[in-house]
């Protein structure tokens, strides 16, 4: 079990395949309480992942427990079916607020004057900025992958599972080129080769160095943990670390696109009613 | 400990219920339906990139769609030469059907009772759920639509409905919101793949229309693409700004 | 604990405005030209939709212009046509026929590389090669 996960209940983790939940958790759950719990857990255990999630450009590495390489395999790993969002009310708290960014961008300054976000030109934010787009999420387990599709863009993150490494000259893209692995519970992915287009919010991009470390977990029914670091020699002043919770959502996967029968063109609302 | 058979009890339930679901759709349609990942292990391996190639005319039969009298005014143009009126050119998805001809990478994701169609252009995701659900009451209508599925041996059967009037049937033109499609998706061999479309619409075709493509397995994976990050092609006019020089 | 009925938060984002830039169709180029030039390449840009090879064609003055040729996507180009980034480097030598620019700028949409080595890299407009059942969306089988 992760150093963090001492900060949880028990309950969660015991019973996070089951159908309830137990009276304390219960009790507990708001999301609020949720958010806060993450965090406290991001803060205790940020000191064991950032000594263990050093970037690897290495040879494939071999790790213990399944990495869904089958779909054998992909039984054993948890179940993160369904669509995941983050709920719009906690966003702003936690992410991806220029005043939190502040410090660790270089040059912020002149970032936050200017540049419209991304939506507005009909582009995806890209890395790491899509992740916490309050949209809905999936995560599909086929062998040697997950692919995270968000409702935004929309994006397609591939993450591939299968042991190989970052390759030697990629394509630079919104979504980056993403390895990941299964420490148990745990998805940890690495993702590089993101473009410099991408964004971290709101129009403040990243350099096109950007190497964005990921631990994302599912901690009870109803909840993903998203622990992420960032480091960008070109944007950010030093490694940046957040964390932020995904609620289970009923409602499925929305197409959507912004491009998409727009009313708000060159900054004036078209009134003509329907 | 007063949880531990409450957690029995929930293992029994979810075990039932799962059982229960299981044998709801396999009653429907013989065969692995993908409701597991065993089942899924069992179903044909379409795993890689898929694509429609760029030059290559679909294998078998086709013949252009009749349109109805409303829609042939304004579409028949398309069917010989390219149009102006392309959704691309708003960055937008050509939607179904047309969007499965675009020769461009295809991928198909087999995840219990789903399997997700994903296409470069767009991007375009598919969800055609394969658990033996029906169409819903009160679709939103979408550029993909709202797709479900089945397995008949090794042949996937998609059916598709709720396709808003702006997806298009190809380059150019636009359905009618009461298109439905269904295709039959398997696998030739191991690097080809054949699509038989059929497309009914009341409103916009006299007669149900027929088409086959072949898609080819690919060693170049999906590619990420979006057309609103063109920054050359200016409404008819590219930016010829060269880049500088690489070294 | 309910799960989270997520409304679309369309308000949240920021307006989006008319994109300055669509994906086009070929009416800005003269398809039933075929111009060439030799120059040498300044400079593959390897991105979607389009890739764009850049080449310096002498002006016959001791200087040289900028030529841009647009053709197909990477995705396109790798699957059907052969390319790759490395296929062309700066400084090559290379022939480009291509279908101008109404506009009469220098460019065009690309139809055929050749390169100092003899090799031919061929596009979806390469004449000669069988023509596309599409030129870039969904069109129906002849």
């Amino acid at each position: 079990m992760p150093m963090w996960a001492g900060a949880f209940n028990h309950d969660i983790l015991g019973i996070e395949n089951g159908c309830g939940h137990s009276p304390a958790l219960r009790a507990a759950t708001t999301s609020r309480v949720m958010i806060a719990r993450a965090l406290g857990i991001a803060v205790t255990g940020l000191a064991t992942f950032l000594a263990t999630s050093t970037p690897s450009m290495a040879a494939p590495k071999r790790w213990a427990g399944p990495q869904g390489t089958t779909y054998a395999s992909i039984e054993q790993l948890p179940d993160w079916s369904g669509t995941w969002a983050m709920p719009d009310r906690e966003r702003s708290e936690f992410l991806i607020s220029p005043a939190a960014a502040a410090p660790y961008l270089a040059g912020y300054a002149e970032h936050a004057k200017a540049p419209k976000a991304n939506p507005a030109l009909c582009l995806p934010t890209g890395m790491p900025g899509i992740m916490a787009v309050p949209l809905g999420f999936e995560f599909l387990f086929t062998p040697g992958r997950v692919t995270i599709l968000s409702e935004e863009g929309p994006t397609i993150r591939r993450v591939f599972t299968d042991g190989r490494a970052h390759s030697a000259d990629p394509d630079l893209t919104y979504a980056g080129e993403s390895i990941g692995h299964w420490e148990g519970r745990t998805l940890v992915i690495d993702t590089t080769a993101i473009r410099a287009k991408s964004e971290y919010f709101r129009g403040v991009k990243t350099s096109g160095q950007a190497h964005v470390v990921e631990r994302i977990s599912r901690v009870d029914h109803d909840h993903m943990l998203v622990d992420t670091v960032v480091d960008d020699p070109g944007a950010l002043a030093e490694p940046w670390h957040y964390s932020f919770v995904y609620i289970r959502s009923d409602t499925e996967f929305i197409e959507s696109y912004y491009c998409d029968d727009n009313r708000d063109a060159n900054g004036e609302p078209d009134l003509q009613p329907p | 400990m007063n949880r531990l058979p409450l957690s029995i009890f929930c293992a029994l339930l979810l075990t039932t219920a799962v059982r229960v679901n299981a044998a709801q759709v396999s009653s429907k349609w013989p065969g692995p339906q993908g409701d597991t990942y065993r089942s899924i292990a069992k179903l044909p391996d379409w795993s890689g990139t898929w694509a429609k190639p760029d030059h290559v005319s679909p294998k078998g039969e086709g013949r252009p769609p009749e349109f109805s009298p409303p829609f042939r005014a304004d579409y028949a143009p398309a069917l010989r030469t390219q149009t102006t009126k392309a959704n691309a050119e708003m960055c937008l998805p050509g939607g179904m059907p047309g969007i499965m001809g675009v020769p461009l990478g295809y991928e198909f994701l087999f995840t219990p009772g789903r399997v997700t169609i994903l296409v470069e252009e767009g991007p375009t995701i598919r969800h055609v759920f394969t658990d033996g659900r029906a169409h819903s009451a009160d679709p939103d209508l979408t550029f993909a639509g709202e797709s479900i599925g089945h397995w008949e041996g090794q042949t996937l059967v998609v059916d598709t409905t709720a396709i808003r009037p702006k997806a298009q049937f190809f380059m150019g033109t636009k359905t009618s919101g009461q298109t439905h499609v269904i295709e039959r998706i398997h696998l030739l061999d191991h690097e080809h793949m054949q699509v038989d479309t059929t497309v009914e619409d009341p409103v916009a075709l006299t007669m149900p229309w027929h088409y086959t493509w072949t898609y080819v397995r690919s060693r170049v994976p999906f590619q990420e693409s979006y057309y609103c990050d063109d920054d050359r092609d200016s409404n008819g006019e590219p930016n010829l700004e060269p880049p500088a020089p690489t070294h | 604990m309910k799960s989270l009925k997520r409304a679309f938060f369309a308000s949240l984002l920021l307006a989006a405005l008319a994109p300055a830039y669509a994906h086009h169709s070929y009416a800005m180029f003269d398809t039933t030209k075929t111009l060439t030039v030799t120059g040498t390449v300044r400079t593959l840009e390897w991105a979607s939709p389009h890739v764009w090879l850049w080449i310096e064609v002498s002006d016959g003055k001791g200087g040289s212009d900028p030529y841009g040729f647009e053709t197909v996507s990477p995705a396109q180009i790798q699957r059907d046509y052969g390319w790759d980034k490395s296929v062309v480097k700066v400084g090559d030598k290379v022939t480009v026929e291509f279908a101008p620019l109404r506009s009469g700028k220098n460019g065009g949409e690309l139809e055929k590389v050749t390169l100092e080595s003899g090799r031919v890299l061929a596009t979806r407009f390469t004449k000669g090669t069988p023509a596309p059942a599409d030129t870039s969306g969904s069109n129906p089988p002849k």
